[in-house]
This record gives structure tokens, sequence and C-alpha cells, in this order.
């Protein structure tokens, strides 16, 4: 109990006051809930596409990979939308615009089979002690469907090469894994602050 | 004929008193009022949408709801590669 109320600081929203959305269920407890009031019952008939973006990833066809969804929840921090497709491809666009601001390509071996190709989307953590100007001080962790976890630069896409090997941890590493077919990552990852 | 629809996909709450679902076999994205599950608005998806959407606001200060119109090749639903993002004119 004592450890958990140590937490609290960091379950509180400060980034969701300012109107982003920095986790995949926005808050860090996953409630989906938004404070904001602009779009209200006496004005949501007038809602209308503002702008929309394609991935080009359109591999719809259930294969030796089994199924195939595009499920991603955007998270939403510094101005920035970003999020994954199914054989992670890592987009980030302007939050304004939808102008892609940079991709990065997991490079997934397609011809492999996974049962399920969907990424639900991307996280994004601050490291508040970085200077501002320092590489990685936010960053966006993704699970693979081929069991890697990738940390990369939010501002820029780049792999962050102070996590694991050049940025990735093979997350089967030390692990016997009898059949890789029927591994999944339905949900993305979920930082923590250490606790002090 | 059984009323209701197999669906993927979660809702979103907002302060505005709504409640916007994607999730079912269509191509709609949908806002429901959250007192008393009214549709009040519909909005027409390139593709079906198994995800649940989110809402942030930009820097210009508009908000915006955003949703990935993907499909599911499980539920047999419309396919597509699309991020779309909704927002009062």
């Amino acid at each position: 109990m004592l450890l958990l109320v140590g937490c609290l600081p960091g379950l509180r929203g400060d980034a969701i006051s300012s109107g982003e959305w920095p986790n995949y269920g926005n808050d860090a407890g996953g409630s989906r809930y938004s404070p904001l009031t602009q779009i209200d019952r006496g004005n949501v008939a007038r809602l209308r596409v503002a702008w929309t973006y394609r991935t080009g990833e359109t591999v719809g066809v259930p294969g030796p990979w089994g199924h195939y969804a595009f499920e991603a929840t955007p998270v939403m921090a510094d101005g920035t939308v970003v999020f994954s497709t199914p054989y992670n491809r890592v987009i980030a666009l302007d939050a304004e615009t939808g102008n892609e601001r940079w991709t990065w390509d997991a490079k997934v071996d397609r011809t492999r089979r996974v049962a399920l190709a969907t990424s639900r989307g991307v996280s994004t953590w601050l490291d508040v002690e970085a200077r501002a100007d320092r590489t990685c001080r936010r960053r966006i962790f993704v699970g693979t469907v081929d069991a890697r976890l990738v940390a990369l630069d939010a501002a820029t896409g780049t792999p962050c090469a102070g996590f694991g090997r050049s940025g990735q941890v093979d997350l089967t590493e030390g692990i016997a894994v009898i059949d890789r077919c029927c591994y999944q990552v339905t949900s993305p990852p979920a930082p923590r602050r250490r606790c002090r | 004929m059984i009323p209701g629809s197999f669906n993927f996909g979660g809702a979103l709450t907002t302060a505005g008193g709504l409640i916007f679902i994607g999730a079912a076999r269509d191509t709609t994205l949908r806002a429901f009022d959250i007192d008393t599950g009214r549709v009040l608005w519909s909005g027409e998806l390139p593709a079906s949408a198994q995800a649940t959407p989110m809402t942030y606001r930009a820097r210009s200060g508009k908000q915006f709801v955003v949703i990935a119109a993907g499909g599911h090749t499980a539920l047999g639903t419309k396919m597509g590669d699309h991020i779309v993002a909704f927002a009062l004119p």
C-alpha cells in the first residue's frame, strides 16, 4: 500500500488536462475518459472529417499469418499523434493537420506465420530528468508481432541507442519458444515510473 | 432476427456528455448521449473500425476525435488502412 501511495503522483493527469492523450487508455489507469468539452451534445451533429491518413499497409487477406486487423488507438503528446500498424510500422502525424512527421518500420518477416497480425498501438514515456534537448527524452515504445520491445525517439522515430541493443530487446531471449505461431501482442506496453 | 451486432472495439467517454463507439460490422462511428443512449451523430468511415476511438485538443484549441478504420479479417468486415480525424467545422 505504501508503494502504491508513492506512485500516485505518476497517475495524476497533468498531460490529460492539457488536452493530450498520452496513454493507450488516456490516463495511466486506462479509463478511456477525456475531460474535453468542445464537442458536446449540442454540437456533435455538426462533426465532420477534418483529415484522413492512409498507412499504405493493405495486407488484408488471411493467409499463413492467420488473421489481420488494424486496431490501433493512437496516443497524442507534444502535438504529435503516434500509432502502429499490424506489422509494426510506427507512424507519427501532426495532430492538427494529419501530415506525416516520421515513420519507422520494424521490418517484420511477413512470410512467417503469426496467429493475429494486429498492433493496438504504442506507448509514450517522458524522461523528466533528461535535458530538454536530449534525444529520447520522450520515447515511443512498441511491441512487435515477432516478440521485440522497441524504444524510439518521439521527435524523430530513431531507435534509442541506450535501450536494449540498438533500441531493441528480444523478448524471447532466455526463453524456450516452442511455437512462434501463437505469440500475440494484444496491448501496447505499459511504461511505469520507478516508485521512490 | 437477433438485434445488435457482434463487434470489436471499445468506447471513448467525454465530459461533453458523449460516448463514441465504432466497433460494429458496418462502417460507422457513432456518438451516443451518455444519459439517454440516443445516437446523436453517425460518421461514415472508409472501412469498419474494429478499434477504440480517442480524442485530444490540438495547439489551435480544436478538439479532434480520431479512429482507425482498418477492418478485421476474422469479422469479415470492410478492410482499410485509414486513420480518420473528426472535428467541428
